[in-house]
């Protein structure tokens, strides 16, 4: 006998569109990420340290979506606490490139699949030797281009990139980039009154007023 | 005393102040005062009797010491192997925790999970919590080099 109760037949057709679909079942992080008040997931995250932060960040569009959230600022912040004596995050840096800088293994430049311990902390970068030479120009010919108000001073960054062979002789490089980012400061800084060693020469400026704590090398002077 | 039910109708008896350590029952029982009805809650009871008698946390104890202490994912052995369940367990004590209000359960369940994560490759923590890798092979670089920006900022 056919069913005439509209209601069954109903029911019936609602049914076999929702039928459980070949689909895979969400894991245990992707449901807590989705059913779960982010405040919970944050408790978790909270207990990563940076590079674990990194990792997740690559594992799907969803996490990615999630801990790029500026948001999700804290969760970085956190892990990075989390790592013992961790020097402060230079404040060119924001969290996640900070953690790319210090946690991404390989070289930043060709990305070649092979371990790189090789960073140019003051350039921001982590690449090897071979990328180093290529991107980098030779402090003879970097110094050649600057202007002479910066060539002598000594506080534009440079890096030593280790030569590999049979002489060692280490390489210095300069960076153009980083240069022209180092400059408006140092313009800054030159305004500021003379500095000797790192102490103030005018020691009678009472020490209320917007003075700047200034940190220079040994041995250099800026007036 | 206070009787529990489960969603599946299952009674528990267990003394108020074991219960107590899940603020969202504390404050049920404070609302309904001293009766005899019975309370629904799924499972949680083996937790609190392990840990009556510990002092509960302050309410909002926790919010300030978010950014100043190193945290560590150090479990109690027993906690350990009380939270030793699959993933699918897992998840529901976390929800139970969360709902019902109860931080330690709800902690040792995070760390849980922050262990299972800690220390792995992307791709061991797909394997883990079967995760697909939507990235296509071309986004990859492109993502890497869009790392240094936050989603707003792009």
């Amino acid at each position: 006998m056919k069913t005439t109760n509209p209601r069954q037949a109903r029911k019936k057709s609602k049914k076999s569109p929702s039928k459980p679909k070949a689909t895979r079942t969400r894991g245990l992080l992707e449901r807590l990420v989705h059913d779960v008040p982010l405040d919970v997931i944050f408790e978790i995250f909270y207990y990563l340290d940076s590079e674990d932060v990194l990792r997740l960040a690559r594992t799907s569009r969803d996490l990615r979506r999630i801990l790029m959230s500026k948001t999700s600022e804290v969760i970085w912040r956190t892990a990075r606490k989390n790592v013992e004596d961790l020097p402060p995050r230079p404040h060119d840096l924001n969290e996640p490139q900070y953690a790319y800088l210090l946690y991404d293994p390989y070289c930043h430049l060709c990305e070649r699949k092979k371990r790189c311990d090789d960073v140019y902390w003051s350039f921001r970068i982590r690449c090897c030797k071979k990328c180093a030479l290529k991107t980098f120009p030779k402090w003879s010919e970097f110094y050649d281009t600057q202007p002479v108000e910066y060539r002598d001073l000594g506080v534009l960054p440079t890096e030593g990139v280790a030569g590999d062979g049979i002489d060692f002789e280490e390489e210095v490089v300069g960076n153009h980039k980083i240069a022209e980012e180092f400059k408006p400061s140092l313009k800054r800084f030159k305004l500021l009154k003379l500095v000797v060693n790192g102490s103030l020469v005018n020691k009678k400026r009472p020490r209320s007023r917007r003075s700047m704590v200034v940190c220079v090398p040994n041995g250099f002077i800026i007036s | 005393m206070v009787t529990l039910v489960t969603s599946d109708n299952e009674k528990f008896n267990a003394e108020k102040e074991v219960v107590e350590r899940s603020v969202l029952i504390k404050n049920m029982l404070e609302d309904v005062g001293e009766s005899d009805q019975p309370i629904p809650l799924p499972m949680f009871l083996e937790y609190c009797e392990h840990h009556r008698g510990e002092p509960l946390p302050a309410p909002d104890a926790d919010t300030s010491q978010d950014d100043t202490r190193k945290r560590t994912t150090d479990i109690s052995e027993w906690d350990q192997k009380f939270i030793t369940v699959d993933q699918e367990m897992l998840f529901e004590i976390i929800l139970a925790a969360n709902y019902l209000d109860i931080k330690s359960l709800l902690d040792v369940g995070c760390k849980t999970v922050a262990n299972m994560i800690k220390g792995k490759t992307p791709e061991e923590i797909r394997k883990l919590f079967n995760i697909v890798n939507d990235f296509t092979p071309r986004r990859r670089c492109a993502q890497i080099k869009k790392e240094n920006e936050w989603a707003e900022d792009r």
